[in-house]
């Protein structure tokens, strides 16, 4: 769930406290052996806030954590405006459709289906 | 040599059936791939917790890329689910797994001949009106170098089920590759995807061709802009499109990426075969 702070002193603050509780930094465990692997990349960080503005900073906490440190955790929110990146318009944007490819080899559909007919009789 | 059994479909004279088919023992580091992302080998995976976060997830194939996230919230998980009775990682819609170095994805966009093949799930329904993305390294926006594959179902696109492929090259609006192969992918359930690649091609539908399953093989890319040579403006991301866009729901078992001569559809096929034998996918 995403929760929102007024300012990044605030969210700082909580994240120190639930990395404390999470054991943050530590290294990981290697799924076979079940052994650490320092050498492998470690949890560094608990999660990431991201800056809507000077005074709405939001970040995903999930639910054992928020239950783990409910001091200054942030109130719940919605996730950050949704900026799409650009993307192609659908009109540029091919497709499965039988039509498309119709058209790029060149063929008209009329007269494919009219020989389909006449091989159907 | 010792044969192996593969489910396969075949046509019986009124329809396509599922067979057991003998075929030669298939080992996927003879096609040398570059990418090899392998959720069944618990000797590449590094998590902690419980359930268990993936820190680093090790590339077994050639680029010696690491995958690697250091925020636990945005570490997908492992150990919890499988598939055919191994272990997938899943991934909530807001985590990624990271590679360091741009230079080694450029094959992916700059003409290079490649394919990839992914054994996946996405979504939990059959209708999930999102974009979730499994790979990339170009977080999908055009004026970004790079490349990168999704499930597109949005109602915004005007696409259902859809493999997407979308190849750009830094030039707002125009692409080397940019389609939506519709009514491919089946959300909520395990599909084998896969996506080949011939970028400089320059009949425009020979650059993209996505087979799902055993279903058929459609080309249907009809953008044809010449290819970026410049590196991709992110390293390579499993789990969104780079830049932590277009996050997947679902789980992946296993990937592949293979480039170059042994990039065949005869090779395409037998990595599909392979997953199948394995995942018990379709």
């Amino acid at each position: 769930m995403w929760r929102q702070w007024t300012s990044l002193a605030d969210f700082d603050s909580w994240h120190d406290a639930a990395c404390a509780a999470l054991g943050i930094p530590h290294p990981g465990f290697n799924a076979a052996t079940g052994e650490v692997d320092e050498d492998a990349q470690w949890t560094t960080a608990y999660t990431e806030a991201v800056e809507v503005s000077p005074d709405d900073w939001r970040a995903v906490v999930e639910d054992d954590v928020t239950e783990l440190v409910p001091e200054g955790l942030g109130v719940p929110c919605d996730p950050p405006p949704y900026v799409e990146p650009e993307l192609n318009a659908d009109s540029d944007t091919a497709h499965s459709d039988l039509d498309d490819v119709i058209e790029a080899l060149g063929f008209d559909r009329s007269e494919l289906e009219a020989e389909l007919d006449a091989d159907e009789a | 040599m010792t044969y192996q059994l593969a489910t396969a479909k075949i046509w019986d004279g009124a329809a396509w059936v599922p067979a057991k088919m003998p075929v030669a023992p298939f080992n996927p580091q003879d096609l040398s791939p570059d990418l090899w992302l392998d959720a069944s080998d618990a000797t590449t995976i590094t998590a902690s917790g419980t359930p268990a976060k993936v820190s680093q997830w090790v590339n077994k194939g050639s680029v010696s890329a690491n995958f690697t996230q250091a925020t636990g919230a945005n570490q997908p998980t492992t150990g919890a689910t499988t598939k055919n009775g191994l272990n997938v990682l899943d991934f909530d819609g807001g985590d990624y797994l990271n590679s360091s170095v741009t230079n080694d994805w450029k094959f992916l966009h700059d003409g290079t001949k490649y394919f990839v093949c992914i054994a996946i799930t996405v979504g939990t329904g059959s209708n999930p009106n999102a974009i979730y993305a499994f790979m990339g390294t170009n977080g999908v926006g055009s004026a970004n170098v790079g490349c990168s594959f999704a499930y597109e179902d949005r109602t915004a696109a005007v696409t259902n089920n859809a493999t997407r492929t979308t190849m750009t090259r830094g030039s707002s609006g125009t692409f080397p590759v940019d389609v939506n192969v519709g009514d491919t992918w089946i959300p909520n359930q395990w599909n084998v995807v896969t996506i080949l690649l011939d970028p400089s091609a320059s009949i425009a539908l020979d650059r993209n061709a996505v087979k799902v399953n055993a279903g058929f093989e459609y080309r249907t890319n009809t953008q044809s802009f010449a290819v970026s040579t410049a590196n991709p403006t992110y390293a390579l991301q499993v789990g969104a499109a780079a830049n932590n866009f277009g996050p997947m729901v679902g789980s992946i078992g296993e990937i592949f990426v293979v480039q170059g001569a042994n990039a065949t559809q005869e090779n395409r096929d037998k990595v599909i075969g392979y997953l199948n034998a394995k995942w018990s996918v379709f």
